[in-house]
């Protein structure tokens, strides 16, 4: 069988500014791939390429062996796509668009529409022109999922949604994965690819950073952690601790900020032993994981600066 | 052609069409119910005419005989106003076709069907091309209504001789507007050259008409090769309309083509 998502060499210019260079990777049938980057970094250029929206400047892309480009019409009969900040037909009802979208398909793809549809909540009578951005995105999915494709290509999908919306379209996407679909999805949220991908692709100004089990990704990457004492403690009692570095420090000796990669469970321990006031503990951005590829010289460009005094 | 995309730009384009259509035939009834007056009062209005250069009465579509109908709707409905206000029609909906879906970011969207871009766009071609032949129907039948009304009733095949003209006319406008809508991400860039075009070619036509020695101006005219009136008055087609018609047809094509080939950028 044909790969789901085979791209080898795939390069695009805009005339002499960089869309993606060199990007080589294949998706496994039946996989949840993340394809994972900051803004701009070329992520929704491969997606378009990948939908034959737009040529290749040089190599190229493959769903299920068909060529993206020279076999765009065939190639869309195989995937659902969720385009990222997604435009409408805003006369339209949302029935009627799903209606006009589902006329090219066969097969029972309104009757799925409608089960989404009361399953996310969206009403489908209104106008799209009325919707607000979270059941604009609500739309989208369904629209996406509604064909039964083999291939789901999904561009910033949860963007617009509210939490718990989230969890929801988190497990669509498990259960699409039980049915052996396969999801090519882009985000720049490294939290919610962690929750769903079993690999992830991370893309940088566009060329392709690396290719990581999500199980490594979550070795590597970093989460920071803000602890207040109520005593000054020295920032040294953490030197010792395996996947544990003191980012920051203020003067007084009670703020302190880790970063912390691996297992909590040795910190905990310590921490449990010093008078702590307060702690928050972050999510783990995509800042860290670039951290790791490039060291703290190169990021320095792109990473806030903490707001407390760097720890020497 | 896809056929759900050729429901679609019907249903896109269908009050449109009912409101040109109406307009039309207002505009023209009206016209025909004036043509009495001047009928009556022929002599003093001829009079009147003669005193302007032939010239300049033939650069505005004006014949010195306005005794006809014919000759009277062609100078105050067809030859020009009528030609203004379907390329206006045309330029709309031409430039909508791929720049506006470009422009409003729908194009994703549009493009993730599995169907071919020909096949979409063509889909919307031939809507346009249906809603162009309502428009001249409807002018056709306002001319026919208009005619028994005043007593001047037109032969079928005149009519439909005027109805060729009319419609060859419109493709060509709406066929480099499609090409511009083809090659242009903005729709308002695209309708923009379009109706500079389209007053390019009327300027040319009347200038051509009245300065003799830039007659030659009168050749490079999509407006040189519309003669309605001829059509209405003796049923005859100019051999302009296959001119209009290859041009229309050239340029959709060259706009499907440049379509296929395109790159859709978000």
């Amino acid at each position: 069988m044909d790969a789901p998502v085979r791209v080898e060499s795939l390069t695009r210019y805009y005339g002499q500014r960089r869309g993606v260079v060199d990007l080589t990777f294949t998706v496994e049938p039946g996989e949840i791939f993340g394809f994972l980057g900051p803004n701009g970094a070329g992520k929704t250029t491969t997606i378009r390429q990948l939908m034959g929206l737009i040529k290749p400047s040089r190599g190229s892309a493959h769903i299920f062996g068909l060529d993206c480009w020279l076999d765009a019409p065939r190639v869309k009969a195989s995937v659902g796509y969720l385009p990222g900040d997604i435009r409408y037909y805003e006369r339209m009802t949302g029935a009627a668009l799903l209606a006009f979208l589902a006329s090219f398909r066969e097969g029972q793809v309104l009757g799925r529409a409608r089960e989404l549809a009361a399953r996310l909540d969206l009403d489908l009578s209104q106008q799209v022109r009325h919707l607000s951005k979270g059941n604009r995105q609500k739309l989208a999915i369904v629209q996406s999922l509604m064909y039964g494709a083999p291939l789901l290509i999904m561009d910033e999908p949860s963007a617009g949604l509210d939490p718990i919306r989230q969890v929801e379209f988190l497990e669509l996407l498990r259960e699409e994965q039980q049915r052996g679909v396969t999801v090519f999805l882009s985000s720049h949220l490294l939290t919610e690819v962690e929750r769903i991908a079993s690999r992830v692709g991370i893309i940088r100004d566009g060329e392709l950073v690396a290719i990581e089990d999500v199980a490594r990704l979550r070795a590597l990457r970093e989460r920071l952690m803000d602890v207040t004492f109520r005593e000054p403690v020295a920032p040294e009692r953490f030197a010792g601790l395996e996947g544990v570095r003191v980012v920051a420090a203020n003067t007084d000796g009670k703020q302190l900020q880790l970063g912390v990669r691996g297992p909590l469970g040795p910190l905990l321990a310590v921490l449990a032993a010093l008078p702590v006031e307060d702690l928050t503990y972050g999510p783990a951005d995509l800042e860290s994981v670039f951290l790791h590829y490039y060291g703290v010289a190169e990021l320095e460009t792109v990473a806030p600066v903490p707001p407390m005094e760097v720890a020497r | 052609m896809s056929l759900p995309m050729l429901r679609k730009a019907v249903n896109d384009l269908r009050w449109t069409v009912v409101w040109y259509a109406v307009g039309l035939a207002v505009y023209g009834l009206l016209i025909c119910a004036v043509y009495p007056t001047f009928r009556n009062s022929q002599q003093a209005f001829q009079s009147l005419l003669q005193t302007y250069p032939k010239a300049f009465l033939q650069a505005f579509g004006v014949s010195a005989d306005m005794g006809s109908l014919p000759a009277f709707l062609g100078a105050e409905y067809l030859n020009v106003i009528w030609a203004l206000i379907i390329a206006v029609f045309a330029i709309m909906a031409g430039t909508g076709t791929v720049a506006q879906e470009v422009e409003r970011g729908t194009a994703d969207l549009w493009l993730s069907v599995p169907a071919s871009r020909w096949s979409l766009l063509s889909g919307k071609l031939v809507a346009i091309l249906s809603g162009t032949v309502v428009l001249v129907l409807a002018t056709v039948a306002t001319v026919a209504v208009g005619g028994l009304a005043v007593g001047e009733p037109q032969p079928v095949s005149r009519l439909l001789a005027a109805g060729v003209e009319m419609l060859a006319f419109a493709v060509a406008v709406g066929g480099y507007a499609v090409l511009l809508s083809a090659l242009s991400d903005e729709r308002g860039k695209a309708a923009g050259i379009a109706a500079g075009l389209t007053l390019a070619f009327y300027l040319a036509w009347i200038i051509g008409g009245l300065v003799s020695r830039l007659g030659w101006l009168r050749y490079l005219s999509i407006f040189s090769a519309y003669k309605p009136q001829a059509a209405l008055t003796s049923g005859s087609i100019a051999p302009g309309v296959g001119l209009l018609l290859v041009l229309g047809i050239l340029c959709a094509a060259a706009g499907v083509l440049a379509f296929q080939r395109r790159d859709i950028l978000g």
